[in-house]
Parts: C-alpha cells; structure tokens; sequence
C-alpha cells in the first residue's frame, strides 16, 4: 500500500467512529416510573409505554420490603436455574360433605373453611391404592372423609381402613365414613359425638349383616373445635388408624393401638365397639392428621415421613404434593392410603 | 382378642417381615412312583424342580421379594437345610437332600422351634435401617409330606412329635401350619398338626384318590405360591386348597 493509501484508510476509519458516538448519545435507556405488587413493571421506551409481565422470579416488592433470602441451588455440581414457583392456588370453601376411597384410583381433594371469627382452617384429604392390591389386581380398601358442621362450628376427619382379608372390606369402609360424614354435619350443639359414633357402630353391624358382606373395617374420627378461648381436637378409634398432630415441628400421637407383639391384628368394625378417646388442646398452625396405618405407621416421633413432614407439612401443600406424600415410596409399606389432614390458621 | 397394645408405640416406625419354612418330607416313599401312574415320577423330583421355580417367581414379585424369606427344609431321618433362611431379594442356592428313609415329625419340628429364633435375628439385622424398628411376624410353614410320622425302625406315637408342634404353635413363636398329605398321608395327623384359620377350619390338606403325582406337586406349589402372596399383604396366613385335593375337616377317631 502507498503512503497516500495508509492516510485516506486511516481517516476513513476515524471517520466512521466519529459518527457511531454521535449515534449512540440518541439511544435512549428504558425509564422505570412505577412498581406495584401484584403488575408487571411499567416503563417507557422510546417514547411507548410498553406493560411486562412480572418477571416469576423477581416478584414485585414494597417499599421497605427487605430482599427475600437468596436460595441455594439443591444440587450444587449442576447449578441449574431455579425453576420458577407454581403460582399459590387458593383453596376452595369446603361447603358440602367429602368422601373419597381408594378403589382402584389415587385421589386428592383440597379446601378451606373460614369459621365467621377470625379462624380458618385448611383442609387436604387423600387416598390410594397401596402396591400390594395393586400388583395382585386387587381394588384398595380405604376411605377418607371431611365435613364441616355448621352448628357445632367445628369440623370432622375421618378415615376407615377395609381388611385386607375379606373381600367386602372396602365397601365397609367406604359406607362407613359416608355413615360418619352424614350424621358429623347435622350434629348438634347438644349432642354427644361419642353417642353419634356408637349409634354408627350399631347402624354399621347391622347394614353388614343385612347385606351379608364379608367385610370389616378399623375406624378412627377427630372433630376439630375452634374457639377465641382456644381450639381442641378430640379423637374416637377402634383399631390400628390413627390420629397425630403435628406442632412445632413434633409429632404427637392422639389416637393408635400399636400393638407390643409382631401380630397383625386389629379391632374392627363389626365387632368392637368401645372407642378409645382422646382430648387436646391446640394452639395456631398446629396439624391434625387422621390416616389409616398404610401411611401412618411410617410416623413416629423421630422417623423419617415425620421429619419430613414436619418440614414439609408447615404450611397447607399443594393438592398433588399432599397427595405424593400421603402416596410415599418405601419397598416395606405397601399397604392402602387414607389421610385427612387440617391445619389451623 | 387380647389388646397387647405397646404404651409406648408411636416412638418407633415399625415395618413386619415374614419368615417362610417350606417343609419337605424326603422319606423313602417320597422317591417312589405311584403304582397306578408311575410313568408320572415321584413326588420329590417334581418338588424338587418346582420348589426353585417358585422361589425365582416370588423373588420378581415387586411387593413381597423385600417383605418375605424363604428357606427350605427336608427332613427324612434328620432334618435337613436345603436353603437357609434368605429374602427373596437375595440369591440363595438350594441344595439337593441328603437320602434318608424315615419321617421324622418330631425331629424336624424340634428343630423349626431352635431354628427360628436364629433366622428371625438373622433376618433382622439383615433388614435393620435407620429409624426403623423391624419386628418379624409369626412364621409360616408349609409342611408336605405323604407318610405317617416314624424313623427308619417304627411309627411315632402322637405324644412323642406333638409337643414339639405345641411348642412351635404356641406363643412366642406362635408359627402358623399348613399341613398337605401327599397319597399315603394320614389325615388325622395332617389335622393335628396343622393350625386354624379364624373361621375355625384347619388349614390341612389331602390328596384326593387317584390323583397325579405330576399335577398334584404342581397345584401344591401353585396354592403355596398364591398364599404367600396374598398372605403377605394381609398379614394373615390364608390358603385355598389346591386342586386335586380336599381340607380335611376333622378328626376320624
């Protein structure tokens, strides 16, 4: 290249970077204006006021509000993003009677129930089909129910686990907790739910035994009342379902019959009829747990489901996510699932 | 029923295993072909192949391979560990029986109620995991033969092998017994020896007449197959009874 080349290159290239400053002092950066929890950042951009969606992993603060905490990827070797959180449900009112069993399917049902003072409950009820039924092409024998009573203003869990070793066991089951479910609403104030519950007994002997069913079932009810003075949760059971309830972070039993020996045996409807009984008082954000022992005989006060729960369980879980940790994998339990569970706002 | 409630219970989560004894007569007669049909074998070759069969189809069976242990026990003069108390998620040979002649009940019940205290801790600490308290359940014996009780010389007398039977039966071993006479079993004895189901019956069994050997090993195996798998989800010892052959309902004499 000649001399004369080199200088016109070199006024060329000072040339054009001369005119890409002067472009650029033009750009203009978008302005933010406004936030508000619960809309998207509102900016302007070129003069167009342009809407986002809230960014799912960066929600909308106020002012004041301190950052939220950092959280640290679970599995530190892959630092993958963190997935976006499924936007909160809210919970249905839970307005009529819920029965679910476990026949052939995995069900799950979630709601919430405001008591007019102040207090609210949320409610998560599920049911499944355990391994061993399944691989013998059998139906699941557990049923599971809620109700709210109206004039007691308190609400009732119940859960019946069929015997496996009678064929009619889940239809007694499942007609049981229909039976409890039934007369728990229109229970009054004046009645006694322990005569209501010997009345279900008696009605139950004799339906089965009209019906020539070749089934039994264990049974096991809290009522929840809540109350300004404080709530409490009374417990009635015959056999090995049980009743827990769960408050800062520990587990408590309320109702089991664990047996001391390694025998299967149970008390069961028809059959028995005393109920053992149990009283409470709560505080807020306690648990109630109402389960047949496909699921509640993996919980104690140290074991492993109640540790997990007891992280897991602080606050009210998704349907599904309930319904997986009443369903949880473990090659020694392969019973039939049946849990109710409340928690107290 | 009693209420042998645990006050303490719900501190630990507990999980039930089963033990299983698969009891096999190798006396004499066991190797011999039925006169009418002995172009069908004789009993202990067919339970010989089918027993293993058995144990490999229980073994891929997702609920019960990790609830269950098998073991297997001949007994002709003296009894005799052909596959020693194993989880059917584990691989276990199973040996071929020593040859002996006589049918000793007394022999090989004395040393069912020695031997499971043994398995049962066995199992257990090859079952122990965190947090979980692993309680054995009753065990299960499934007891074919096809001959009256004796050694090589002369019968037994009923005193001399029920005790023995009592022992195991009752607490705190409290096994459960299915009985099931081959052709040449004794009923009455068969009845004895086995334990009840809560309807009262006995779950004891006996080869109707003229029935195959070949057939009837192999509805034998299929009812013991059946019953440990339902049983095992039931946690009660059921059975129904294999074809070829009819519950014994009592005692002739």
């Amino acid at each position: 290249m000649s001399p004369t080349g080199g200088v016109i290159l070199a006024f060329a290239v000072m040339l054009a970077a001369a005119v890409g400053f002067l472009a650029m002092r033009h750009i203009r950066r978008p302005e933010k204006v406004t936030v508000k929890a619960g809309e998207g950042v509102i900016s302007t951009r070129g003069g167009r006021r342009v809407q986002s969606a809230p960014r799912p992993d960066a929600p909308p603060r106020f002012e004041g509000q301190p950052e939220p905490p950092r959280r640290e990827p679970r599995f530190k070797g892959r630092q993958e993003k963190a997935q976006p959180a499924p936007p909160a449900v809210a919970d249905p009112q839970l307005t009529g009677p819920v029965v679910l069993e476990a026949a052939w399917s995995q069900s799950v049902f979630h709601g919430a129930r405001d008591d007019g003072a102040g207090f609210k409950v949320a409610v998560r009820v599920a049911t499944a089909r355990g391994r061993s039924h399944a691989y013998n092409g059998e139906p699941g024998q557990d049923a599971a129910g809620v109700v709210w009573c109206e004039h007691r203003r308190s609400i009732f869990l119940v859960v019946a686990d069929g015997l496996g070793s009678k064929p009619d066991s889940g239809l007694v089951a499942h007609g049981l907790v229909e039976e409890v479910i039934g007369r728990a609403a229109e229970l009054q104030v004046s009645e006694s739910p322990t005569g209501m519950l010997a009345s279900v007994v008696t009605a139950t002997e004799h339906w089965v035994r009209q019906k020539r069913l070749d089934g039994a079932s264990t049974l096991a009810v809290a009522e929840v009342r809540l109350g300004r003075d404080g709530h409490e949760v009374l417990t009635w059971g015959i056999g090995d379902s049980e009743a827990w309830v769960l408050a800062d972070g520990a587990w408590e039993p309320l109702h089991h019959e664990r047996r001391a020996d390694a025998e299967n045996i149970t008390r069961h409807l028809p059959g028995h009829h005393d109920m053992h009984r149990s009283r409470r008082q709560l505080r807020r954000n306690s648990v109630i747990t109402v389960a047949s022992d496909g699921f509640a005989s993996a919980l104690a006060k140290d074991s492993p489901l109640a540790r997990e729960l007891a992280d897991q369980w602080r606050k009210p879980p998704a349907a599904l996510d309930f319904l997986s940790r009443v369903n949880f994998e473990d090659p020694y339990f392969n019973d039939d699932r049946a849990a109710v569970a409340v928690w107290i706002r | 029923m009693s209420t042998n409630y645990a006050p303490d219970g719900a501190r630990m989560s507990r999980v039930r295993t089963y033990l299983i004894y698969l009891v096999l007569d190798t006396s004499e007669s066991m190797r011999r072909p039925s006169r009418e049909a002995p172009q069908h074998g004789n009993a202990q070759e067919h339970f010989q192949r089918l027993i293993p069969q058995m144990i490999k189809q229980l073994s891929q069976h997702p609920v019960i391979h990790s609830q269950a242990a098998v073991s297997v026990v001949a007994f002709n003069d003296e009894p005799d560990v052909l596959r020693p108390m194993t989880a059917l998620n584990r691989s276990a040979s199973i040996s071929v029986p020593r040859l002996g002649y006589g049918t000793d009940y007394a022999a090989v019940l004395r040393f069912l109620g020695t031997q499971h205290a043994s398995d049962a801790r066995k199992v257990k600490l090859d079952r122990v995991q965190e947090n979980y308290a692993v309680e054995v359940a009753a065990p299960w014996i499934f007891f074919i033969t096809d001959g009256r009780p004796g050694n090589s010389e002369r019968y037994q007398e009923l005193s001399e092998w029920i005790g023995y039977r009592d022992a195991l039966v009752n607490e705190p071993t409290g096994a459960r017994i299915v009985a099931i006479g081959l052709p040449g079993a004794d009923g009455d004895t068969l009845y004895r020896l086995a334990t009840g189901q809560p309807t009262g019956a006995r779950n004891a069994f006996i080869a109707e007449r003229g029935s195959n050997l070949r057939e009837l090993s192999q509805s034998v195996v299929r009812a013991i197959e059946a019953s440990i798998s339902t049983s095992t989800g039931t946690g009660l010892l059921t059975i129904n009874t294999p074809a070829g052959m009819r519950r014994i309902d009592g005692l002739t004499s």
